[in-house]
C-alpha cells in the first residue's frame, strides 16, 4: 500500500498530458450514453421537432445540439410504463430470456469448464478445440441448420428456442475454462485432505474459489442477452409478441419519437448498473479470455 | 382352400358394411332455385321421435316434408302453413291476406315466425304476431293445431329501433324440463354494439325472460334434461397472444334448478351447430367438411365426412346427422372414430362448385379443406411433405412468391401425362398456358384469372364537360398534364366533377398508378427491374411537374348533394379481364379507355391467375386428379371464357327473361294507370311511363352477361396484350420489399431527389437479383 | 488435475450434449443442404453449390467488404488499445476509472446507441459541425462510402474497451525496472512505449490483433440496424448475403457461404494458433 501512495504523488509532465488525453477520450465515449438519458427528460413536442430535423439534404440546415429541455417531462416514462403496456411486455421477455439463459448457463457452463479444466482425458484437447472454434464462428454460420435441428425438436417458435441453445453457449465455457485452469493444484489438493471426490471438490473448492468469475461471466452473459438479436429474430420469425426488447426497439422508436429516448435509457440502465456492480470483475474475466 | 374362404369371407363382410354404411347417407330434399319459384329453402330441421321434419320457406307460406328411416326421399306433408316473418303485425298479415289476388294458404292466427322447435314429441311454434304459442300435427293431409298458452310480451324477439325493426332469427334452440332456451343476437343500433340475449320461455305459460347465462350462439339438449352451452368470450374470441382461438367452455345447464356445470373445453375455432348423440353421449358439429364428436364430452374425433362446409340447422335423427348446406338437406350416418382410405386435403380452397360435383360423383371420396394458411414457400413444402393428412391439391395465386419457390423446387407433380388436362390446358390463352408449362411439363392448372387495373372513363361527365374521346388523356404522362389542366382550369366549374373517382391525393396516387404500372410493364416485356431508364425518369418528371393543389383540395370532398364521392371523368381499378367489356354495345354508360405508361409503352393489362397443383408426394393421386377435373368442368362461366380459346358461345344472364317480363309488367302497369288517369295527373304519369320505356331498353340491352362483342374484343384487343402477373424481385422478402417501400416514402416526402431514388432502387434491386445468381 | 476418472464423462454430459445438439450437430448438418439442390427430390449435386456460391457476385463483394472492414477496423482498434493502455500505465492506480469507462460501452446494447448515433451522424449533425468548423466539407454519412466510418467507428467505440484490458493486463506484467532504467536513458514516452514495451508483450500483442481481427468478422448487428439488409454496397457484408439467403430460405446457398466463411475463419485461427505454439512451445 505504501508504494502504491508513492507512485500517487509522481506523475509527471506525461502523466498529465496522459490524464487530460484519457479524460477527453472518457467524455467522448460517453457522450452517446449520457445524451440518450439527457434526451429521455425532454417533452414530446421538443424532441419530435428535433427529430424531425433529420435526414434534409438543405445545405443550410444544421440540426441544433440540444443540452436541456425547455421543460423536464417525465410523460414519456410515464407513457412506457403505465398508459402504453407494449414496451412493458418486451422489458418482460427480455428479462425472461436473460433469466431463463443465465440459470441454465450457471447449470450446465461451471461444470463444463470443471471438467475440461481439472481432469486429463483423451480427446480433451480435441474438445477444447470444438468449442474455440465454434466461439469466433458467427451465428449466421449455423444458423440455416439450426432453425431445421429446433424445428426437428419442436422449439421453433417458442422461447425455449432462444434460452435452450445459450445455456452451452461456447464462449462461458471457456472462459470458465480459462480460469480454472488457472486455480493452483496445492489449493485443490488441500480440499482433497479429507478424501473429498471430484463432485465434493466441485462444490466445496471449485465454485467458491470461481465466485468472481463467475460473476465477470453472469454481467458479460446477461449484456450478451440482453442485445441478442440475431437469436430471436430467427428462431421466433412469426411470434412478435414473444420478441425480446432488443429486436423490437427499433420498431419503437421509429413508432414514437417521444418514447424512442426514454425507452433506451431504460433499456440500457440495467446493464449499466450491473456493469457498475461487477465492473472489477468484469475485467478480471476479461483478461482471461486471452489464449494461455 | 381355407384361406381363400376366410378371405372371401372378410371380403364380403366388409363390402357390406361398407354398403350398409353408405345406404344410410343420402341427400333428403334437392330442390333448387328453379325460374318460376325463386323463394324457395329448407329452413329448419326438427327431430321428433324417428321422424325427422323439414320445415321450408316459400314465397308466400311455408311447407313441411318427412322423412323416416328407409324412404328414398323426403315426402311433402303440407305447403299450407302461414308465413308470418314478414310481418310486423297481426293487422299487416291480414290486410296482406284481404288484398291479395290469390287465396293465401294458411291460419294467420297459426302463423310460423322464426321461431319453430320441438320438445322431441311435436311440433310447436310461437306465432310472433298474436304471441300464441301451440302445437301443430299433419294427419292426412290437415292441419291440426292445438293451442299451449299465449305470450303476452314478445319484443325480446324483435329487433326495434327507430328506422327500422324486424324479427330476430334465433342462432339456435334447445328445449329442457318444459323450456325453451333461445339464444338470440341484436344490434344495438345506437352505440352499434351487439345486444346478445339468452332468453328462457316457459312453454306452459308462454312467459319469456333473459335468463342469466353465458351467451353461447348454439345450443342443444343434451344428457339427463340438461341444456349444452358452447361459451366463449364473443368480443374476445382469439388469443393474439397464442395466435390462437381460445377454446370453448362446455357449460352444462340444468333447467330444473338453473345450475351450470362446466364439463370441459373444446378447443375449435368456430363451432357452428351443435347436435347430441345419446348413443355416444357425443356433441356433434361440423369442421368444414368433417363431422365432429365430442365422446362423452370429453374426446374429439371425426365422426363422418360431409360435403359441405357447414350445417345451417342440425339434427340427429337416430344414429345420422341431418343438416342442411345450399338449399339441401344431407343425411350422413354417425360412425365414431371414422376412418377413410381415399380422400382428397385440399389447401387454399373452399367448398367451390366443382369440389361439390366430385362430392356427388365419389361420395365415398370425403374432401377436406386445410384451414391453416402458410405465407412461405418454407412452411408450405414442410406441410405438403409431413403429416397423415398431407394435402393432396393446392390452390394458389400465380404471383404469391411462394408459388414460384415451389415450382422451382419440384414441390409441383408432373400432369403432362393426363391427356384430359392437357387437352384443357391447350385450350387455353396462350398467356395463361405458358404459365404453367415448365420444360415441357405441366405444373399446374389455370383454374381462375381476373384483373383490376382498367380505366374507365365516365361518359357522363365526359359529355357533361363538353369533351370528346379525343381529347382525353391516352397514357401517365398526358394524365398528369391533364390533371394540371384540370386544376387551372375546372375545379371551379365543375364542382361535383372530379379526375379519378374516389382519390384524395393525386399525387400520391399518380406516383402508385406509375410506380406500379411501371413494374408491371417491366414483367410484360420481360425486361430486368431498372429504374434509370427513359421510360421511369419521364414518368417522373411528368409526377414532378404536377401542381393539382385545387384539385386535391375538392378531391376528397362530397359531391353538390353531399352524397357520397364526386364523380371522377375516369374510374379506375376496374377488370379489364373478366368483364368483357363490349365496345359494340349500345347506351353506354362508360367505355374503356386503355391507359399507357407514356405515349412509346404499349398497353399491357395485368392478370392475376390462380392456379391448382398437385402434391408430388400426394397418396391420393387418382382421387386429386379427379377433384382438378371436376373443378375444370365447373368453371363458372366468366373464369371459363377468360380461360378458354374455345369458349366462344355468349352467354345470357340467367335471370334475363324475369327482368324483362318484370320491366314490361312495371311499364305496362304504368300504360294502364296513365290511361286511366285525371287530366292532372297525367303529366307525372307520363314522366313514368317513359322513365319505366328508358329503364325497359336498358334491361334489354344488357341480355348478355359475355356477348359475342365482348369475347371478340377479349380475344383480338385484351389477350393479345395481357400478361399473367409473376411476384416481382420487389417482394423477394420482407426485408427487400421493406427497404424499398422505405426508399420510395422518402422520395415521396421529399427526403430525397429524383436521382438519388433511381440509383439507390437500382443498386438494390440488382444486389437482390446478383445474389439469385 | 484428476485423471482417467470416469466421472469426468458424467460432468461433460450435460455440456457436451448440449453443445452437440445445438451447435455441433446443427455445423455438420448444414453439409447435407450444402451438397443437395433442394429440390423437391434433393438430389445431390456434389460441390455444385459452392462453385456457385463463390461465382456469386453479391458473395464476393460480401467477402470484400467483410475482410476490407475486419482489416479496417483491427488495426484501429489495436493501435488505440495499445497506446491507451500504455497510457493508463502511465498514470498508475489513477487509471482505474478511465480503463472501466473504456470498457462501459462493450456491454452497452448496439440498437438503443443507434438513434444517437444517427443524430451525430446526420448531414446536419454534430459530426458535420465539427468538420465544417475545421474547414472540411460536409459529408453524407449515412449514405454510399461514408457510412463505412459511422460503421466502423461504433464498432470501435464498443469493442476497443476489451483490447484495452488484455493490453493493461499484459502490460502489468512487464517489470517496472526496465522502464526505471530507460528513464535514465533519457528515453521519451513514446521511445518507452514502442521500443521497449512492445517487444516485452508482443505475444499478447499479437493475438489482441487476431482477436479483433476475427471479431471483426462479426461485425454485422451494427450494419444491420443502420443500413437494413440492403445497405449500400460499399458495407455490404458476408452476414448480410447469408441474412438475406436466409430470408428467401435458400438454405442451400446459406449454408454453403456460411462453410466457406468458416473455413476461412478455421484457416486464420489455426495460424494463430500454431504461431502461437511456436512462439511459446513450453506453454503448449
Amino acid at each position: 500500500m505504501a508504494r502504491l501512495h508513492r507512485r500517487r504523488g509522481r506523475l509527471g509532465l506525461g502523466g498529465l498530458i496522459c490524464l487530460l488525453i484519457l479524460t477527453a477520450l472518457s467524455v467522448l465515449i460517453l457522450i452517446p450514453i449520457v445524451f440518450t438519458f439527457l434526451y429521455s427528460f425532454f417533452p414530446k413536442g421538443e424532441i419530435e421537432t428535433y427529430l424531425a430535423g433529420r435526414g434534409s439534404y438543405a445545405a443550410d440546415k444544421w440540426l441544433d445540439v440540444l443540452y436541456a429541455p425547455a421543460v423536464v417531462s417525465l410523460r414519456q416514462y410515464y407513457k412506457i410504463f403505465i398508459e402504453d403496456p407494449t414496451y412493458l411486455r418486451l422489458f418482460c421477455n427480455s428479462a425472461m430470456y436473460t433469466g431463463g439463459i443465465l440459470l441454465g448457463q450457471a447449470l450446465v457452463v461451471p461444470l463444463t469448464a470443471y471438467a475440461l479444466s481439472r481432469f486429463q482425458f483423451r480427446g480433451r484437447d480435441f474438445i477444447f478445440f470444438c468449442i474455440l472454434i465454434l466461439m469466433i464462428l458467427p451465428f449466421q454460420v449455423t444458423m440455416a441448420p439450426s432453425v431445421i435441428t429446433l424445428r426437428y425438436l419442436g422449439l421453433m417458435n417458442t422461447p425455449w428456442a432462444v434460452i435452450l441453445p445459450m445455456w452451452f453457449s461456447p464462449f462461458y465455457i471457456f472462459l470458465m475454462r480459462q480460469f480454472m485452469v488457472g486455480i493452483p493444484n496445492e489449493l485443490l489438493e488441500a480440499g482433497m485432505v479429507d478424501g473429498a471426490g471430484p463432485v465434493r471438490g466441485y462444490v466445496h473448492v471449485i465454485l467458491p474459489v470461481c465466485k468472481p468469475i463467475i460473476f465477470a461471466a453472469a454481467a458479460l452473459s446477461f449484456a450478451d442477452c440482453w442485445n441478442m438479436v440475431e437469436q430471436p429474430l430467427v428462431y421466433l420469425a412469426g411470434q412478435t409478441s414473444l420478441q425480446p426488447l432488443s429486436v423490437m426497439f427499433n420498431q419503437i422508436s421509429t413508432d414514437g419519437a417521444d418514447v424512442a429516448f426514454a425507452g433506451s435509457a431504460l433499456y440500457i440502465l440495467p446493464t449499466l448498473l450491473i456493469y457498475l456492480y461487477c465492473q472489477e470483475d468484469i475485467v478480471a474475466g476479461i483478461q482471461l479470455s486471452e489464449l494461455k | 382352400m381355407r384361406k381363400i374362404m376366410t378371405a372371401g369371407l372378410c371380403l364380403v363382410t366388409v363390402l357390406c358394411l361398407c354398403a350398409g354404411a353408405l345406404a344410410a347417407d343420402q341427400t333428403l330434399l334437392v330442390r333448387e332455385a328453379e325460374d318460376d319459384e325463386l323463394y324457395f329453402y329448407p329452413q329448419q330441421l326438427l327431430t321428433v321421435g324417428d321422424t325427422l321434419y323439414i320445415l321450408c320457406s316459400m314465397e308466400d307460406s311455408c311447407s313441411l316434408y318427412r322423412w323416416q328411416e328407409g324412404m328414398a326421399e323426403a315426402e311433402l306433408l303440407t305447403e299450407g302453413l302461414f308465413r308470418a316473418n314478414r310481418f310486423d303485425t297481426m293487422a299487416e298479415a291480414l290486410e296482406y291476406v284481404e288484398n291479395a289476388k290469390e287465396p293465401v294458404p294458411g291460419d294467420p292466427e297459426h302463423a310460423l315466425g322464426n321461431l319453430v322447435f320441438t320438445d322431441g314429441e311435436r311440433l310447436m311454434a310461437l306465432n310472433p304476431l298474436n304471441g300464441q304459442l301451440f302445437a301443430f300435427s299433419v294427419e292426412n293431409g290437415e292441419i291440426v293445431y292445438e293451442d299451449l298458452a299465449k305470450a303476452e310480451d314478445v319484443s325480446l324477439l324483435r329487433h326495434a329501433s327507430e328506422e327500422y325493426s324486424y324479427w330476430l332469427y334465433p342462432e339456435s334452440w334447445a328445449v329442457a324440463d318444459g323450456r325453451l332456451l333461445l339464444p338470440l343476437m341484436d344490434w344495438n343500433d345506437a352505440t352499434g354494439e351487439a345486444d346478445r340475449r339468452m332468453i328462457v320461455m316457459d312453454l306452459a305459460t308462454g312467459v319469456m325472460t333473459r335468463a342469466d347465462l353465458p351467451y353461447s350462439e348454439t345450443v342443444t339438449g343434451c344428457r339427463d334434461g340438461q341444456i349444452m352451452l358452447l361459451v366463449r368470450d364473443p368480443d374476445n374470441p382469439y388469443d393474439s397472444e397464442k395466435g390462437e382461438y381460445y377454446p370453448y367452455d362446455l357449460v352444462l345447464w340444468n333447467p330444473a334448478d338453473n345450475t351450470t356445470q362446466t364439463v370441459g373445453q373444446l378447443q375449435e375455432e368456430w363451432v357452428n351447430r351443435i347436435s347430441y348423440l345419446p348413443a355416444e353421449d357425443a356433441l356433434i358439429y361440423m369442421n368444414d367438411t368433417r363431422i365432429m364428436g365430442v365422446t362423452g364430452l370429453t374426446g374429439k374425433e371425426q365422426y363422418g365426412y360431409a360435403p359441405a362446409t357447414y350445417g345451417q340447422s342440425s339434427t340427429v335423427v337416430g344414429d345420422s346427422l341431418a343438416f342442411i348446406s345450399n338449399s339441401r338437406v344431407y343425411l350422413r350416418t354417425l360412425t365414431r372414430g371414422f376412418d377413410t382410405d381415399d380422400c382428397v386435403t385440399v389447401y387454399g380452397s373452399y367448398m367451390s362448385d366443382g369440389a361439390e360435383a366430385f362430392a356427388e360423383k365419389y361420395p365415398q371420396t370425403p374432401v377436406y379443406f386445410y384451414r391453416d394458411y402458410y405465407g412461405t414457400a418454407e412452411e408450405l413444402s414442410q406441410a405438403m411433405l409431413t403429416g397423415d393428412d398431407a394435402m393432396d391439391v393446392l390452390r394458389m395465386s400465380n404471383d404469391e412468391i411462394a408459388l414460384s419457390t415451389l415450382m422451382d423446387k419440384g414441390y409441383c407433380a408432373d400432369l403432362s401425362g393426363d391427356a384430359e388436362l392437357m387437352a384443357y390446358v391447350s385450350s387455353l390463352y396462350p398467356a395463361f398456358r405458358d404459365a404453367v408449362m415448365r420444360d415441357g411439363k405441366l405444373c399446374a392448372i389455370p383454374i381462375s384469372a381476373y384483373s383490376y387495373d382498367g380505366w374507365f372513363v365516365n361518359l357522363t361527365v365526359m359529355e357533361d364537360m363538353g369533351l370528346t374521346e379525343e381529347d382525353l388523356p391516352t397514357n401517365m404522362v398526358e394524365l398528369c398534364a391533364f390533371a394540371n389542366r384540370w386544376n387551372d382550369e375546372w375545379v371551379e366549374e365543375y364542382p361535383s366533377y372530379t379526375l379519378v373517382s374516389y382519390v384524395e391525393d393525386y399525387k400520391e396516387m399518380m406516383f402508385y398508378w406509375m410506380f406500379s404500372g411501371y413494374l408491371s410493364y417491366c414483367q410484360a416485356e420481360n425486361m430486368e427491374l431498372r429504374f434509370d431508364t427513359p421510360v421511369f425518369r419521364e414518368l417522373m418528371t411528368a409526377l414532378e411537374s404536377l401542381d393539382v393543389e385545387e384539385l386535391n383540395r375538392g378531391a376528397n370532398l362530397a359531391n353538390e348533394d353531399e352524397e357520397g364521392y364526386r364523380a371522377g371523368l375516369f374510374m379506375e381499378g376496374y377488370g379489364v379481364v373478366g368483364s368483357f367489356y363490349d365496345p359494340e354495345k349500345e347506351n353506354r354508360a362508360s367505355i374503356l379507355k386503355p391507359i399507357t405508361l407514356t405515349a412509346d409503352t404499349a398497353w399491357h393489362p395485368e392478370v392475376h391467375m390462380e392456379v391448382l397443383f398437385v402434391n408430388p408426394r400426394s397418396a391420393h393421386m387418382d382421387a386429386a386428379v379427379k377433384l382438378i377435373k371436376e373443378e375444370i368442368a365447373h368453371l363458372n362461366d366468366t373464369y371459363a371464357h377468360v380461360l378458354r380459346m374455345d369458349a366462344t358461345d355468349p352467354v345470357r344472364y340467367d335471370y334475363y327473361d324475369q327482368w324483362v317480363q318484370s320491366a314490361q309488367k312495371a311499364l305496362d302497369d304504368a300504360r294502364k294507370a296513365l290511361e286511366e288517369a285525371d287530366e292532372a295527373d297525367r303529366k307525372d304519369y307520363q314522366l313514368q311511363v317513359e322513365e319505366l320505356e328508358r329503364n325497359l331498353e336498358d334491361v334489354k340491352a344488357n341480355e348478355y352477361m359475355i356477348s359475342e362483342g365482348g369475347i371478340r374484343y377479349y380475344q383480338e384487343t385484351v389477350a393479345p396484350a395481357m400478361y399473367v402477373s409473376r411476384p416481382s424481385v420487389f417482394y423477394t422478402s420482407e426485408d427487400a420489399s421493406g427497404e424499398l417501400s422505405t426508399l420510395l416514402e422518402r422520395y415521396m416526402q421529399g427526403q430525397i431527389g429524383l436521382e438519388q431514388l433511381i440509383r439507390e432502387m437500382d443498386s438494390k434491386i440488382m444486389m437482390m437479383q446478383m445474389e439469385n445468381y | 488435475m484428476f485423471r482417467r476418472k470416469k466421472i469426468v464423462w458424467l460432468l461433460l454430459l450435460p455440456g457436451l450434449a448440449g453443445l452437440m445438439l445445438f451447435y455441433v450437430v446443427p455445423f455438420f448438418g448444414g453439409i447435407y443442404f450444402s451438397v443437395t439442390d433442394g429440390t423437391y427430390e434433393n438430389n445431390y449435386v456434389g460441390l455444385q453449390n459452392y462453385a456457385q456460391v463463390l461465382g456469386n457476385p453479391m458473395f464476393q463483394l460480401g467477402l470484400r467488404n467483410t475482410w476490407e472492414l475486419s482489416l479496417l477496423c483491427a488495426p484501429v482498434i489495436w493501435l488505440l488499445a495499445f497506446v491507451l493502455s500504455a497510457m493508463l500505465r502511465t498514470l498508475k492506480d489513477r487509471a482505474v476509472p478511465f480503463r472501466n469507462i473504456l470498457l462501459l460501452p462493450y456491454l452497452m446494447p448496439s440498437s438503443a446507441m443507434l438513434l444517437i448515433w444517427t443524430l451525430m451522424f446526420d448531414y446536419g449533425g454534430v459530426v458535420n459541425r465539427l468538420a465544417v468548423a475545421m474547414g472540411l466539407e460536409r459529408v453524407l454519412w449515412l449514405e454510399g462510402d461514408a457510412l463505412r466510418f459511422p460503421i466502423v467507428l461504433l464498432y470501435v467505440w464498443k469493442n476497443l474497451g476489451i483490447s484495452v484490458v488484455l493490453f493493461a493486463s499484459a502490460l502489468s506484467a512487464v517489470h517496472p525496472s526496465l522502464y526505471e532504467y530507460a528513464a535514465l536513458e533519457g528515453a521519451g514516452w513514446w521511445t518507452q512505449a514502442f521500443r521497449i514495451t512492445l517487444p516485452q508483450i508482443l505475444p499478447t500483442a499479437f493475438l489482441v490483433f487476431v482477436l479483433a481481427w476475427v471479431n471483426a468478422f462479426k461485425i454485422f448487428k451494427e450494419v444491420y440496424f443502420i443500413g437494413g439488409a440492403y445497405p449500400t454496397q460499399q458495407i455490404y457484408t458476408l452476414q448480410h448475403f447469408m441474412n438475406n439467403m436466409f430470408a428467401r430460405l435458400d438454405y442451400q446457398k446459406v449454408t454453403t457461404a456460411a462453410y466457406l466463411f468458416a473455413i476461412g475463419v478455421m484457416v486464420l485461427f489455426a495460424l494463430m494458433y500454431l504461431s502461437k505454439a511456436v512462439r511459446s512451445p513450453s506453454e503448449a
